[in-house]
């Protein structure tokens, strides 16, 4: 896979992986790999896991499932473990033998199929064989267990299932955990109990696994797992959500993610001081009429007087070609010269200004971005599930493939941008780097803004080739943007924002 | 209500009415068969001793999956219950086994007049008196439990 770039995703709605260099030195840097999962993924990796314990030890399900839990999920480790010291396994969950681990004891199994028993909980004289008990030999009836267990799963408990029983004389609760034959015909029998069950061990599988985390976007339920732990590396979900493992916040690309919790605090601070207000109105320059920016793209066509002007600088002409043009991220020194002999206080608040709003501007534009790709996104599917006509579908839904692909790249690219203002507000000043990166932004800028024209442009008007091919350039772009970034880029010292990278010393990895 | 009390309730109400623990008792409500009027002697060598204290227990639709609702009614000075009645007690909490009965969890209250544990407090300002000066923390229990546990 192509390492420089931060998110590779397989084609359409396949599965998610790819590789991407953290930033620092590229012949040191360090390659991470992550591929995302969906719910039934991480499900099927956590019961792999389990079987490959109970295969090669006869542990019950939920034995495993706990002595996993201790040694972070790592299977190797917990087979070696007990091949070596069984008893600090056992130790490890409470119990204190390998024959206790994998629950052998008096009471076990369902007892001969003859004669009737009293259930321990609801009194009822019930045949041997509709009754069960753990190896502790505390007995009950089907319909108590049922009961115990949905109960159980439904406040929570599911790798620490365990007997309803207690001790005669303490009155103290057992702690013997349920065996296979509870699991299958109490939790998994039942739909409504086995989902509930299955969703509480995905969410101690990954709380408890480092090298797996929930996606950051609200009420989404895939996960990713990469193979450093702690990698600062942007990711992307099932669901297309762009964020970066390490402090699971949006990806931020090229900024660090020290200096997006600094500008975070930052901007904050500043929006309460009132110094800087987020806008979303602003006045035509030309007839002056109060236009709302409704769509990604930082160029406004005005309704009423049919000018084209930037949103950002306020720059307007007749034509929109002008406005593709013109330069307006970069900060130019000269323009706050004049307020430098002032005061400095001043200059470093418009420098802050300057950055806030172009970092505010394609925030707000990227809002855009990710509905737009998951709108197109799903067009790929409704059009793959139309059944008129042979020929004519086939070329609908590769037209829609284009368009979706086209709008994940711009999604990709206005994220970039955004962060890529913060990134330029904590560099050092008057380098050669500063120059070229803000060169390479500069230009970037302009080609997103012209594939987010051509991407909300009316469906009748779209032209698909069009749209590839500003989609490509944008990505030749952004990763020119990371190239120039990861060749070393000189910070501010004040910016905290020293670039994440190999200084912590050997990390561990492990195999995806 | 009691048209179809479980077995499990009708077995345990028998037994406390023909075999009562030592210094309690426990009768159902005639109307509702959930429902204990309890009364729990203060246990000897306690600052309890002598008091008679009445309690309420109630059997809810889950029991015995959940535990019973016991609540003081007589007012006590001790660590374990508050201002209300209510008492701190694991099994009548997280460590509830549906093996336990009616029978433990009266028992255990009985145990818990005879050892008050102001470390696992309910009624904290009890609790530090009790820390403070258990003598004193003593005293008022059975000043207490002489004005509300002892009818004339
Ligand atoms: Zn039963
Ligand atoms: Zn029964
Ligand atoms: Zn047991
Ligand atoms: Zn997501
Ligand atoms: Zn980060
Ligand atoms: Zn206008
Ligand atoms: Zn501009």
């Amino acid at each position: 896979m192509d390492e420089s770039s931060s998110v590779q995703s397989g084609s359409g709605s396949g599965s998610r992986s790819g590789s991407a260099a953290l930033e620092g030195d590229r012949r040191t840097a360090v390659v991470v790999e992550w591929r995302a999962l969906t719910a039934e993924e991480l499900d099927e990796a956590l019961a792999g896991k389990v079987r490959k314990v109970t295969q090669v030890f006869a542990l019950p399900r939920l034995v495993a499932l706990r002595v996993l839990q201790r040694y972070r999920y790592e299977t190797d480790r917990v087979v070696e473990a007990l091949v070596s010291r069984p008893e600090a396994v056992a130790a490890s969950v409470g119990l204190t033998s390998l024959d206790e681990l994998q629950g052998a004891g008096p009471g076990s199994e369902t007892g001969p199929a003859d004669g009737d028993v009293v259930c321990g909980v609801c009194y009822c004289e019930v045949a041997m064989n509709e009754s069960h008990t753990l190896r502790c030999g505390h007995r009950f009836c089907y319909a108590c267990w049922r009961i115990h267990v949905e109960m159980e799963v439904r406040e929570g408990r599911a790798a620490g299932l365990a007997c309803m029983g207690s001790d005669a004389v303490s009155n103290a609760r057992c702690s013997v955990g349920v065996d296979d034959f509870v699991v299958e015909r109490f939790v998994l029998g039942k739909a409504r109990v086995a989902g509930r069950y299955k969703r509480f061990l995905r969410e101690s599988y990954v709380s408890g696994n480092p090298y797996i985390k929930w996606c950051p976007f609200e009420g989404c339920e895939c996960a990713v797992e990469v193979d450093l732990h702690d990698a600062a590396v942007s990711v992307e979900c099932h669901a297309g959500h762009l964020w970066c493992y390490r402090c699971s916040h949006e990806a931020h690309v090229p900024a660090s993610c020290e200096q997006v919790k600094t500008w975070l605090t930052e901007v904050r601070e500043e929006s309460a001081n009132d110094n800087w207000i987020v806008v979303n109105t602003k006045a035509c320059p030309k007839c002056g009429v109060a236009t709302e920016k409704n769509g990604g793209c930082n160029r406004i066509g005005c309704a009423k007087c049919s000018i084209h002007w930037c949103w950002l600088c306020g720059i307007s002409s007749p034509t929109p070609e002008l406005i593709y043009s013109h330069g307006c991220g970069k900060f130019e020194e000269e323009q706050s010269e004049t307020i430098q002999t002032r005061k400095t206080a001043a200059a470093e608040m418009a420098r802050f200004t300057h950055y806030a709003d172009r970092y505010n501007n394609h925030h707000v534009s990227r809002e855009f971005a990710q509905k737009l790709a998951a709108s197109l996104g799903n067009m790929i599917t409704s059009s793959s599930s139309s059944t008129t006509g042979g020929g004519s579908s086939e070329m609908r839904r590769t037209m829609a493939e284009q368009l979706a692909g086209a709008a994940k790249a711009h999604l990709r690219a206005r994220t970039a941008l955004k962060w890529s203002y913060v990134f330029g507000f904590y560099c050092r000043r008057g380098t050669r780097q500063l120059e070229l990166f803000e060169f390479t932004q500069e230009a970037l800028a302009k080609e997103v803004e012209q594939l987010a024209s051509a991407l909300e442009d009316d469906e009748d008007n779209v032209e698909p080739a069009d749209v590839v091919r500003l989609a490509h350039l944008v990505e030749h772009r952004l990763d020119g943007m990371q190239r120039t970034v990861a060749e070393g880029m000189q910070m501010a010292a004040e910016s905290g924002g020293v670039q994440e990278s190999s200084e912590a010393g050997p990390r561990k990895r492990r195999r995806l | 209500m009691s048209a179809s009390l479980p077995k499990r309730i009708v077995k345990e109400t028998q037994k406390l009415l023909s075999a009562p623990p030592p210094g309690i008792s426990a009768t159902p409500h005639e109307d509702n068969l959930r429902y204990f009027r309890v009364m729990i002697a203060g246990p000897s060598a306690s600052a309890y001793e002598g008091g008679i204290f009445v309690l309420e227990l109630f059997l809810t639709d889950s029991y015995p999956m959940a535990a019973p609702k016991v609540r003081f009614l007589t007012k006590i000075y001790h660590p374990n219950v508050d201002k209300l009645g209510r008492i701190c007690l694991d099994i009548l909490k997280d460590r509830w086994s549906p093996a336990l009965q009616i029978r433990t969890v009266l028992l255990s209250i009985q145990a818990l007049l005879s050892a008050p544990n102001p470390d696992d407090p309910l009624a904290n300002d009890v609790a530090e008196h009790w820390k403070s000066d258990e003598a004193d923390a003593i005293r008022t229990a059975g000043e207490w439990t002489r004005m509300y546990a002892m009818p004339e």
